[in-house]
C-alpha cells in the first residue's frame, strides 16, 4: 500500500490513465491546433484572394472624389451573400450591412500601408473575418498610387467555427475513447502483474500452514518468475531438510520398537526367573533376599518400559488399532479400580448406564494413568467424575494435590518427562501420559491438564461416545 | 506541495489551456500582397490634400496636354474643395504650350517657373506625365527652366 492507500491495481491504472490522457492531450491537442490553422487560412485567403479579385474587376472609377452614387455601386458589387461590405473616401462612406465604426481600427491603420489586410475579431459573438485594403489605380509608368478608396467586407467565419467545433468534438471523443482504452489496457497489465503475485502469495501461504510440496508456477523470465523460482527452490530445500529430519526421527523410533521387541523375550525370561526368586526370597538369607527381591522389581519395571515403548511405537508407527465395543463406562471404570486395588482411595461420580463405542483396554489404560498419577503425585481425596454431555463422555480426574505449575503443564504429556526430577525411578518412566494422550487421540478425543480452585490437578478426558468408527 | 497537489494542478492546467485554445480567436491585423489596383476612366489631375500631392479624376472627355493644365490652373471644383482639396498652381500658368525636348515633354508656361512653389511644380509634372507616361518633363518660360522632372514615386 502506498501513502494514497493505493494498491498495485490502483497504482497501474492510475499511471496508465495519466499516460493515455498525456499522450491523447498532446497528440490531438497539436492536431487540433493543425487543423484548426490550415482551416482558418484557407477560409481566410479564400475570402482575401475573392476579395482582391472582385476589387480588380470592378467597374472603372470615373470621378474622384466619387459621387455617392459610384460608392453606393462599389457597395453593391462587394456585398455578397452573409458579407457586408463598406467603401469609403475620406470622411464619407457608403456600407452595406455595417457601420464603419464596426471596422477593427487597428485595421483601417493598416490600410493605408497599401496592402491587403485583415484581422479575424469577434463580431456580436460570431468570429468574423475583416479584410481592407486601398483601391489603387496604375499609372502610365506601370506603378501604382492610391485613389484614396478604401474597401473592407466583413466575413462571418460561422462555417469554419463550425468545422474547428467538430474537431474540437473529435479530439473530446478521441480523448474518451482513449482513456477508456487505456484503462482496460491498465486492467490487462494489472492482471498479467498481479496474477502471479497473488500465486505466489498463495503458495507461501500453503508453504507456511506445512504443505511443503506447495510450488509457485513459473511463468515466463521476469523478475516475478524469479521470484517464484527463488520460493521454489527454497520450498525445496525445506522440504529435503525436514523431510531428512523425518527420516531420522523415524529411524530412531523404528530402532526403539526394534529394541524393545527384541528386549521383550530375554525379559520373558528374566520375569520367569524372577518370579521363581520371588517365591524363594523369604527363604534367602538376608542381604540375599533384599537384593532378590530388588531383582524382581527392577525386572518388572524394565518388563514394564518395554511394553510401554512398544505401546509407543505402535502409536508412532500407526499400526495401533481400536478394538471397540459398547460398553458401560461406569462400570468400566470402576474395574479399572477395582483390579488395580484403587477403590479405597479414590472417590468416585459415575452414572449408571453411560454407555459408549469404545476400546476397553484402552479405556482401562488412560483411567489407570491418570488416577495413578494422581494417587502419586496429587493429595487425596482424589476424584473421578463421569459425565454424558451431547454426544461426548467426560472423564474427569482430580486431585487435591499442589496442582501443576505452568512448566509442568505445558510438558506434561511429554515423554520421558518427570515433573520431579529427583522422583525415585520405581515410580515410572515417564510414558504413561503420553500414552494416555495417544489412546484418547486414537478415540478422536482430547485430554487436558489443568489446574482448579483452591488447589489440585484435573485431567480431563473428553471422547466421543460413536467413537471414531 | 505535496504530489497529488501537484498533479492536479498539472491536470488542471492542461485541461483549461485545452479549453482556452477552442473555437476560433480574435487575431492580430495580417498583412498580405500590395492591394489591387482597379482601371479609371476619365482625366488624371493633382490636387493637394493635406499638402500631399493626390489624384482626382474628372470625367471629362479626353483633352490636350495644353487644355489640361488650363484645367489645372483653375483650380479645384467646388465638389473637390468640398472633399479637402487645394491647389497650389496659379492660375497665370495657363495657356501652356506643349513641345518636344528630346525624349522629354516640354512645357512652356505663361508665367516664371522659378516663382511656382514646390507642390505648384509636381502637380503639374504628375498631370502631365499621366497623360506623357515615363517621359520626364521640363518646365520653361523664356530663358528659365526647370527640369528634366518625374513625377514622385511615393505617390
Amino acid at each position: 500500500m502506498t501513502r494514497w492507500g493505493l494498491g498495485l491495481r490502483g497504482r497501474l491504472l492510475l499511471a496508465f490513465a495519466m499516460l493515455g490522457l498525456t499522450t491523447t492531450a498532446l497528440v490531438a491537442g497539436v492536431s487540433y491546433g493543425q487543423a484548426r490553422t490550415v482551416v482558418l487560412q484557407k477560409a481566410q485567403d479564400a475570402a482575401v484572394l475573392s476579395l482582391v479579385d472582385e476589387v480588380t474587376r470592378l467597374d472603372p472609377v470615373r470621378e474622384l472624389p466619387p459621387s455617392p452614387e459610384q460608392l453606393n455601386a462599389i457597395v453593391a458589387a462587394l456585398a455578397e451573400g452573409p458579407d457586408a461590405a463598406a467603401v469609403l473616401y475620406r470622411d464619407g462612406y457608403a456600407s452595406s450591412g455595417l457601420h464603419p465604426s464596426e471596422i477593427p481600427q487597428p485595421l483601417r491603420a493598416e490600410v493605408r500601408d497599401g496592402r491587403v489586410v485583415w484581422q479575424r475579431f469577434s463580431r456580436d459573438g460570431t468570429p468574423t473575418l475583416a479584410i481592407g485594403t486601398q483601391l489603387r489605380t496604375k499609372r502610365p509608368d506601370g506603378s501604382t498610387e492610391p485613389t484614396g478608396i478604401e474597401v473592407y467586407r466583413l466575413h462571418p467565419l460561422a462555417d469554419e467555427q463550425h468545422s474547428i467545433d467538430q474537431l474540437a468534438a473529435l479530439a473530446w471523443s478521441t480523448g474518451a475513447a482513449s482513456l477508456v482504452l487505456a484503462v482496460l489496457l491498465a486492467l490487462l497489465a494489472a492482471r498479467g502483474v498481479l496474477r502471479p503475485v497473488s500465486e505466489l502469495g498463495r503458495a507461501a501461504r500453503r508453504l507456511g500452514e506445512g504443505d511443503l510440496k506447495t510450488r509457485a508456477t513459473v511463468h515466463g523470465s521476469d523478475e516475478l518468475a524469479g521470484v517464484a523460482l527463488i520460493f521454489n527452490q527454497t520450498a525445496e530445500r525445506l522440504e529435503r531438510q525436514v523431510g531428512e529430519l523425518r527420516r531420522m526421527e523415524a529411524d530412531a523410533r523404528r530402532f526403539v520398537a526394534d529394541v524393545s521387541h527384541e528386549l521383550r523375550t530375554p525379559l520373558a525370561a528374566m520375569t520367569a526367573v524372577t518370579d521363581v526368586l520371588d517365591e524363594e526370597a523369604e527363604r534367602l538369607p538376608g542381604d540375599a533376599g533384599k537384593a532378590a527381591r530388588l531383582v524382581s522389581q527392577e525386572t518388572q519395571n524394565l518388563a514394564q518400559l518395554v511394553e510401554d515403548l512398544i505401546e509407543i511405537s505402535r502409536f508412532d508407527a500407526g499400526t495401533a488399532a481400536l478394538a471397540c465395543d459398547d460398553i458401560d463406562v461406569g462400570a468400566a471404570i470402576r474395574a479399572t479400580l477395582r483390579s488395580r486395588g484403587w477403590t479405597d482411595q479414590v472417590t468416585i461420580a459415575l452414572p449408571d448406564r453411560v454407555l459408549a463405542w469404545l476400546d476397553p483396554r484402552r479405556l482401562d489404560v488412560i483411567v489407570a494413568n491418570l488416577v495413578g498419577n494422581a494417587l502419586r503425585h496429587g493429595a487425596a481425596p482424589v476424584t473421578v467424575d463421569l459425565r454424558a454431555v451431547d454426544g461426548w463422555v467426560e472423564v474427569t480426574v482430580s486431585d487435591y494435590g499442589p496442582g501443576l505449575t505452568p512448566e509442568v503443564r505445558d510438558h506434561v504429556f511429554d515423554r520421558f518427562y518427570k515433573a520431579d526430577s529427583a522422583r525415585s525411578r520405581s515410580e515410572g518412566a515417564g510414558l504413561g501420559l503420553a500414552i494416555a494422550l495417544e489412546n484418547a487421540r486414537l478415540h478422536g478425543g482430547t485430554l487436558v491438564a489443568g489446574n482448579r480452585s483452591p488447589h489440585g490437578a484435573v485431567f480431563s478426558l473428553r471422547v466421543p461416545r460413536g467413537g471414531t468408527a | 506541495m505535496n504530489r497529488p497537489t501537484r498533479l492536479l494542478l498539472a491536470a488542471g492546467a492542461l485541461l483549461a489551456l485545452l479549453l482556452a485554445g477552442c473555437g476560433v480567436r480574435p487575431s492580430d491585423v495580417i498583412s498580405g500582397g500590395p492591394a489591387p489596383a482597379g482601371t479609371v476612366e476619365g482625366v488624371r489631375f493633382y490636387l493637394l490634400s493635406d499638402g500631399e500631392p493626390t489624384v482626382v479624376l474628372r470625367g471629362l472627355k479626353p483633352m490636350r496636354l495644353d487644355e489640361m493644365l488650363s484645367v489645372l490652373a483653375a483650380g479645384p471644383t467646388p465638389t473637390e474643395q468640398q472633399a479637402g482639396f487645394t491647389s497650389e498652381v496659379p492660375a497665370d500658368i495657363a495657356p501652356a504650350k506643349i513641345g518636344v525636348a528630346g525624349d522629354g515633354v516640354l512645357v512652356s508656361l505663361a508665367t516664371e517657373v522659378r516663382g511656382l512653389s514646390v507642390l505648384a511644380v509636381v502637380q503639374i509634372v504628375c498631370t502631365v506625365q499621366a497623360v506623357a507616361g515615363d517621359a520626364p518633363v521640363t518646365l520653361v518660360n523664356g530663358e528659365q527652366s526647370r527640369g528634366p522632372l518625374k513625377c514622385p514615386a511615393y505617390l
